[in-house]
């Protein structure tokens, strides 16, 4: 009997066990705390200011009259480009909170925290609003007074915590998590430090996050795809959320709209312009990948990662990917490379910018064997493209500013260089 | 809660030990044997005395019988083993092993499964100690959410166990105290092991052969500190984690002695 008790006993706590760890950790992580503003404020702001200097500067977009450089998170800079070689700063368009911006004729397209904007630089010293579409990317998160979310600031914090508490504790609003939420709607700063605006100009830009299609504005953010009319009034038509995740560049091509994001690159068939519908998935480790179809059947993709935050790892590859059969994506050849940013093809040359490393040209004759021809290592390059309207000019955005070249075979000579 | 696993496991353990005069610990005067001959033949009963030749016992029929030595196949005398009905007995002193499967089912991630065996030599009927070794897997998730990872560790302890009773089923307590080496985890993160201490109590049963069951509940204390990348939420980064901790479970033990 007492045998059957201690039995009873012993399985009775044996299903009550007790796990009481105890102790302590210490999470180390980066703090994002909200930063307020009066939304209505920063949206009625005057769009022109006066000339500012340049401190943080973003994409780019130069033709033989203007030079436009973005300063990210605040606007755009104008310059009289008219002399190449001496830039005059004229005025700065202030977008609070812009990252990215698209050039279409007489008109640039810029986003703006949660909106999206249409702004005519047919007179590019006298810029005007067409059109703004509120809310766009997302719903503003209001605090007890009023103000809005226009921000995070990060720091690197540690906490101390019982061993057993939660470290994270998620705070719902009526649409999701609050933080969640502005990470993944908003557009992101970049992955590349400098790089050229996509415009209809020149070239479009493999690093970009707005595009334009058949009077189409497309737009990601991190994981949302919007689409923007231009035909009649500037609208927002549609807002995809979770078309993908980690989304960093986007590229039309025809029917096809090409996303690249840190761990595949996705096709969207914009047959129906206004609906894109998902098509396919190449997956791959990952990597800041910017995406460049070079054709309806050729695509070209580099993989980046290194020793930084956004995409750590030690991959680094151009990658030429049959796309044929979009349904059936394959790789058909992988260049090693260092740390390949943008790309555009000129001619039959493809021009790979390396980074600090330097400046890949590869022999495309045969777009789906690339040979590499020349290694320059003294043009340092996060982006390549093509002078709007000079082909024999090269025009190079790297760490030491935004540099035009003239190019004579795979040799490259420095004709002018915007230091920033 | 963790005062009161530990006030569970010592307050029976006191009680135990302090009610075990109880239980008439003593020697025997009277030897009292099994005795097993070749032709299958089973005797029980008191020894009456012993010769070159010949052994004399007393049989519960209150009949005397003499067994001649060479028909003797096999002997167990209350001076070596203590004896219980249907045949089954304890050795009262000499080496024996144990294998242990230690358990804490909780139905989520936070689980501890292990394996150890014990070398341990009984001096007495009352006491043994020994060696014991063997790895314990803990399951622990540092965000408090769902982060799951399983950490190990390579248990080696000095080993003590006291009988409470004499009874063919078994009380006894015991204790484990020794170091826990850490094993590798997934992750491949840094962790480092500590001091183990683990008490317990249980009922072993006596058994006709020689492995006999063993049923018991302990109490592990396991001191670790390391550093872990833990997924945030969105599943999107990871945080640095750096702890100090005792993990401090219950666990059913299931176990056989062999000797």
């Amino acid at each position: 009997m007492k045998h059957s008790l201690l039995l009873l006993l012993t399985i009775a706590i044996f299903f009550t066990s007790c796990n009481d760890d105890f102790g302590t950790k210490s999470i180390t992580y980066t703090k994002a705390t909200a930063t307020y503003g009066d939304l209505d404020e920063i949206r009625n702001a005057p769009l022109v200011q006066l000339a500012q200097s340049i401190v943080d500067p973003g994409k780019v977009y130069i033709t033989e009259e203007i030079l436009l450089i973005g300063e990210e998170g605040s606007g755009i800079h104008v310059y009289d480009n008219s002399n190449p070689e001496n830039p005059q700063k004229k005025i700065f368009i202030n977008i609070p909170s812009n990252r990215e911006f698209y050039v279409q004729g007489d008109f640039l397209f810029a986003e703006s925290m949660y909106d999206m904007l249409k702004i005519d630089i047919s007179n590019p010293f006298q810029p005007s609003l067409v059109t703004r579409v509120e809310n766009a990317f997302a719903s503003p998160v209001y605090n007890d007074f009023n103000l809005a979310v226009i921000g995070f600031d990060y720091k690197e914090v540690t906490e101390e915590a019982e061993i057993n508490s939660p470290l994270f504790q998620e705070q719902w609003n009526d649409n999701g998590v609050f933080y969640f939420d502005f990470r993944e709607s908003l557009i992101p700063p970049s992955a590349v430090p400098s790089s050229f605006a996509g415009n209809n100009n020149g070239g479009i830009g493999s690093v970009n996050r707005i595009a334009y299609s058949k009077n189409k504005i497309y737009a990601i953010s991190r994981s949302n795809l919007l689409v923007f009319n231009d035909l009649g009034t500037f609208s927002l038509t549609q807002n995809m959320q979770f078309a993908g995740t980690e989304m960093e560049t986007i590229y039309p091509l025809g029917d096809k709209l090409f996303i690249g994001s840190r761990n595949s690159m996705t096709i969207y068939d914009i047959s129906d312009a206004d609906n894109p519908a998902y098509e396919s998935n190449f997956w791959h480790e990952n990597s800041c990948d910017p995406v460049f179809p070079e054709s309806e059947s050729t695509a070209y993709l580099t993989l980046r990662t290194g020793d930084f935050a956004e995409c750590p790892g030690d991959q680094n590859e151009l990658t030429v990917l049959d796309i044929s059969d979009s349904w059936s994506i394959r790789p058909i050849q992988t260049i090693a490379m260092e740390s390949p940013y943008g790309m555009t093809m000129i001619g039959d040359r493809l021009y790979v910018g390396e980074g600090k490393r330097g400046l890949k040209i590869f022999d495309a004759t045969n777009r789906r064997n690339l040979v590499l021809e020349h290694f320059d290592r003294s043009v340092e390059a996060y982006d390549v493209i093509a002078h709007p309207t000079k082909p024999n000019l090269l025009l190079i955005a790297g760490p030491n500013g935004f540099s035009q070249y003239n190019k004579q075979g795979n040799k490259l000579e420095l004709l002018s260089n915007i230091s920033l | 809660m963790k005062g009161i696993c530990l006030g569970l496991v010592l307050n029976i353990c006191w009680v135990f030990g302090a009610s075990s005069q109880e239980f008439g610990f003593g020697d025997v005067d009277i030897e009292s044997a099994v005795v097993q001959t070749y032709d299958g033949s089973i005797y029980k009963g008191y020894v009456l005395g012993r010769s070159e030749f010949e052994l004399q016992m007393l049989l519960p029929t209150m009949d005397t019988i003499n067994v001649h030595e060479v028909l003797i196949h096999r002997m167990r005398s209350s001076n070596d083993y203590d004896l219980y009905k249907k045949g089954r007995f304890y050795p009262k002193k000499g080496f024996y092993g144990s294998l242990f499967f230690n358990s804490n089912y909780t139905g989520s991630g936070r689980g501890s499964n292990g394996l150890n065996a014990q070398l341990v030599y009984q001096p007495s009927k009352k006491y043994a100690y020994g060696l014991s070794g063997g790895f314990q897997a803990n399951g622990l998730n540092l965000n408090g959410e769902w982060d799951w990872q399983t950490y190990t560790f390579w248990q080696f302890d000095l080993y003590g166990k006291y009988n409470l009773s004499r009874n063919s089923s078994r009380f006894y307590t015991d204790l484990k105290l020794g170091f826990g080496s850490a094993g590798e985890n997934e992750r491949e993160e840094e962790t480092n092991g500590g001091l183990h201490i683990e008490p317990g109590f249980g009922l072993q049963f006596a058994s006709k052969g020689h492995f006999r069951f063993n049923l018991g509940i302990a109490h592990q204390f396991q001191n670790s500190s390391g550093a872990s990348n833990v997924w945030s939420p969105d599943g999107r980064g990871q945080n640095r984690v750096d702890y100090q901790l005792w993990y401090s479970r219950t666990v059913l033990r299931l176990g056989i002695e062999f000797y």
